[in-house]
């Protein structure tokens, strides 16, 4: 009995301190609509679109639960657009600059572009990536958050090991880098949870529920990027996290 | 906050972003950029005149990436950026 009580105490203590109330997070799926920038894999049927999508509605459930506020750049994935007439865009595959502007005019907090990665179909590692060199961020809260979230989301990915890097830094030739971050005034991400053109990653990213925990894992990286108790991956978080 | 009225103002022009008003109001500055899902392919800078019944190219390059274009406060000039990291700044004037 007295283990119950115990118990209960504790899940009750967690289940109120976690809040983010009063925090502003934009979450950006990255690509959409099966066009040409979309990343599809036809030995699975894996297009990154859906995953991502996937990956940031949960991830805006939970936040939302949290108490945060919250944007997405887009809730869909139709291609050509559902909603006419057409206006040469798409809501469903906004463009770079949108998905950032929207991020800008939400005035956002924290701004993160979820995606999967694709290489030569041998690699599986999680890539966490912010604007600026690896040793000058151009936000260095940003890569703060980056060496939150890149653990958090290997350790529910299968991934082998993960890393954080400035995107100029990735691309050295590049002057401003990705477009989807340099225009950002706020700390912002990429997170490229792991790798679809790994045909067992990508098989395992086909289950729905597997996409699902890498939103918990950005979830639980929000929650200590924001100081917020009960973030850590010790078994409380957890326990909360896959009950 | 409450929003009164939403206009959509030039239905049409598909990937004009970015847009500011000049400072007396009459012109739109933006850009035009396209991307292939991971940096920017292309951009060109346009200014419109409020009602949308004339647009001008400012720019007209296919070798550099023009992007968030704001008016000079004076509203005589436009300051940008390239993809390569340059800032421009162009003089405009706008004649009947």
């Amino acid at each position: 009995m007295k283990k119950s009580i115990l118990l209960l105490l504790v899940i009750v203590s967690i289940s109120l301190s976690q809040d983010l109330t009063g925090v502003r997070i934009c979450i950006d799926p990255g690509h959409g609509g099966h066009e040409s920038d979309d990343r599809y894999m036809s030995t699975t049927g894996f297009w990154e679109s859906e995953s991502n999508l996937t990956k940031g509605l949960e991830l805006r459930d939970i936040l939302l639960g949290l108490g945060a506020d919250v944007a997405v750049t887009r809730t869909g994935n139709y291609d050509p657009p559902p909603v006419e007439p057409y206006y040469g865009g798409t809501t469903d595959d906004p463009s770079l600059s949108e998905r950032v502007g929207m991020a800008n005019s939400f005035q956002a907090d924290y701004f993160n572009s979820n995606h999967s990665n694709g290489y030569n179909g041998t690699a599986n590692y999680t890539m966490v990536i912010y604007n600026g060199t690896s040793t000058n961020p151009t936000f260095p809260a940003a890569r703060t958050m980056a060496n939150y979230m890149a653990p958090l989301i290997h350790e529910v990915d299968y991934t082998t090991h993960s890393t954080v890097i400035g995107d100029l830094t990735l691309n050295p030739t590049w002057t401003n880098g990705y477009g989807v971050l340099y225009p950002a005034n706020m700390p912002a991400t990429i997170s490229e949870g792991s790798f679809h053109d790994y045909i067992p990653e990508s098989w395992r990213l086909m289950n729905l529920d597997y996409r699902k925990h890498e939103a918990r894992a950005l979830a639980r990286s929000y929650l200590q990027y924001f100081n917020e108790p009960g973030s850590s991956s010790g078994w409380e978080s957890r326990w909360y996290w896959w009950r | 906050m409450y929003v009164t009225s939403m206009e959509l103002l030039f239905p049409t022009w598909a990937y004009a972003h970015a847009s500011q008003w000049s400072p007396d109001g009459e012109y739109l500055v933006y850009m035009k950029d396209m991307d292939d899902g991971e940096q920017f392919t292309a951009s060109e800078i346009w200014v419109s005149t409020a009602d949308g019944s004339q647009q001008w190219m400012i720019t007209d390059t296919h070798d550099k990436i023009e992007m968030y274009p704001q008016w000079s406060p004076d509203g005589n000039s436009i300051v940008y950026h390239s993809l390569r990291g340059e800032l421009i700044e162009t003089t405009i004037q706008i004649t009947d």
